[in-house]
């Protein structure tokens, strides 16, 4: 599978330093089409407008968390199959777990390169 | 109590001989604790919150804004890279693009430095409020000191013995919430709110810092080594570019230096803490740790809130390898 450069990235992180790291590693790995939002609720308003090919999201935001973005993207029936990739500093056994329950699609831990964030959207999306 | 009850508000005989341990049981407890409050007193545990604590969220605030500040800094001037190399051509294009790279993931110190940051201020909260809490108890918080706990007594009469021993079980409550007070802020406390990780996330902030420092220095070097290749106005914004990213990079000195402070300030918040739990009678290191959450718990009810306990220092959590063996499994 070939993952076309436009297919949209929503990357959801509250450090705009970081929004800014993944963006700039998303454009260099080829995506041209990124959102950003600071937390889950910008993210789902962002995703009740527009289809996104992939969702790219921190867990430790507030108010509402990565998982809680993640449980409610999975509980929405035209946003269920949207693929997810938890990008976060949390590398517990049970942080792991409750993503994993939560349907999510690959769990990147923080501090990350861009050859892992490569390999993980090739594992979700295909190659690209 | 029937035999020893009340008659028209006078003690039996009996009665009189049944309260008489109860009274002297209160009486020992009384001494103890004026006696603990002697010694909290010249302990003086309330400059943590009036100073350590207030000094310490001083300095970490500024790493917080220096980090950001520096961190804002690079990536512009990745940014800047990038543009150069949207220009190049051919090896060297591809060069500047690895390099950008490796320079664009060193920049994750700041969401790093700011979790772990975050952490310690919510423990050293967490601390002052305990503080405050125990002297409270005491009779020793506060501008207005609240009363000791004897001028809760009640003087001898109708139910004299029931109120006696309401009063036995208050100040045995009140030692036991003070002990647990002590104990769920010293070294022998749970993860979250214990000095000792407070200090370990401390250090990790002083690694974070020195290993993105050096791989944003190594970045600088290969970059010098492109824009030598690149003679002309590219090689020349290049290395202006370069100069820009050194001057940034003085925060990992500034790190290291505040957080030093802070746990300079968090060892003497230690000794006043370990004072005060000499003063109490209490030994940290005898306290359990709390039961954990299983697994199987998890996957029953996983909480949102109680899983988010930030980035782990060295040595804990798991590897990104592991975790994809993890998400491998059915």
């Amino acid at each position: 599978m070939v993952v076309p450069a436009h297919t949209s990235v929503l990357v959801v992180d509250d450090s705009k330093t970081m929004i800014r790291i993944v963006c700039n590693l998303l454009r260099q790995i080829g995506f041209s089409t990124i959102d950003e939002a600071a937390d889950g609720n910008g993210a789902l308003d962002l995703m009740q407008n527009k289809a996104y090919g992939v969702v790219i999201s921190d867990w430790n935001m507030e108010p509402m968390t990565g998982l809680k973005l993640l449980q409610h993207v999975r509980a929405d029936e035209r946003l269920k199959k949207t693929p997810f990739i938890m990008v976060t500093a949390e590398s517990a056994v049970d942080n792991v777990i409750a993503a994993k329950k939560a349907g999510v699609n690959d769990y990147i831990v923080k501090p990350f390169n861009a050859e892992t964030l490569k390999s993980k959207l090739v594992s979700v999306l295909g190659h690209f | 109590m029937a035999a020893s009850g009340p008659t028209n508000g006078q003690l039996t005989q009996s009665g009189m001989a049944d309260v008489l341990p109860s009274i002297a049981e209160i009486t020992r407890l009384l001494e103890h604790l004026q006696q603990v409050q002697d010694e909290v007193r010249s302990i003086r545990p309330q400059e943590i919150g009036a100073s350590h604590i207030p000094s310490a969220n001083d300095q970490l605030g500024t790493v917080l804004k220096t980090n950001e500040t520096a961190a804002g800094n690079i990536l512009d001037c990745c940014e800047q890279l990038q543009a150069i190399a949207n220009d190049a051509a051919g090896e060297v294009r591809e060069r500047l693009l690895g390099i950008i790279g490796h320079l664009f993931e060193a920049c994750d110190f700041q969401d790093l430095t700011g979790q772990r940051i975050r952490l310690v201020r919510l423990a050293f909260d967490n601390i002052d409020h305990k503080i405050a809490s125990i002297l409270t108890a005491l009779g020793l918080g506060g501008a207005s000191p609240r009363k000791p706990p004897q001028t809760a007594w009640q003087p001898l009469a109708p139910s004299a013995g029931s109120l006696l021993a309401a009063e036995l079980e208050r100040l045995a409550a009140c030692m036991q919430r003070i002990r647990a007070d002590v104990v769920s802020i010293g070294p022998g406390a749970e993860r979250g709110a214990s000095l000792r990780a407070m200090n370990d996330q401390l250090l990790a902030v002083i690694d974070n810092a020195t290993s993105s420092a050096n791989r944003i220095l190594t970045a600088c070097e290969q970059l010098d080594g492109v824009a030598k290749q690149m003679p002309g106005l590219r090689g020349r914004r290049i290395s202006a570019v370069i100069a820009r990213i050194y001057e940034a990079c003085s925060f990992q000195d500034l790190t290291s230096q505040k957080v030093a402070k802070v746990v300079s300030l968090l060892s003497e918040i230690e000794t006043k803490i370990d004072h005060l739990a000499l003063a109490l009678g209490v030994h940290p290191e005898q306290d359990a740790p709390p039961a954990e959450v299983t697994a199987a718990e998890l996957m029953e009810k996983p909480n949102d809130i109680s899983l988010l306990k930030g980035p782990p220092v060295p040595g804990e959590g798991m590897e990104q390898s592991e975790i994809d063996r993890l998400l491998a499994q059915g």
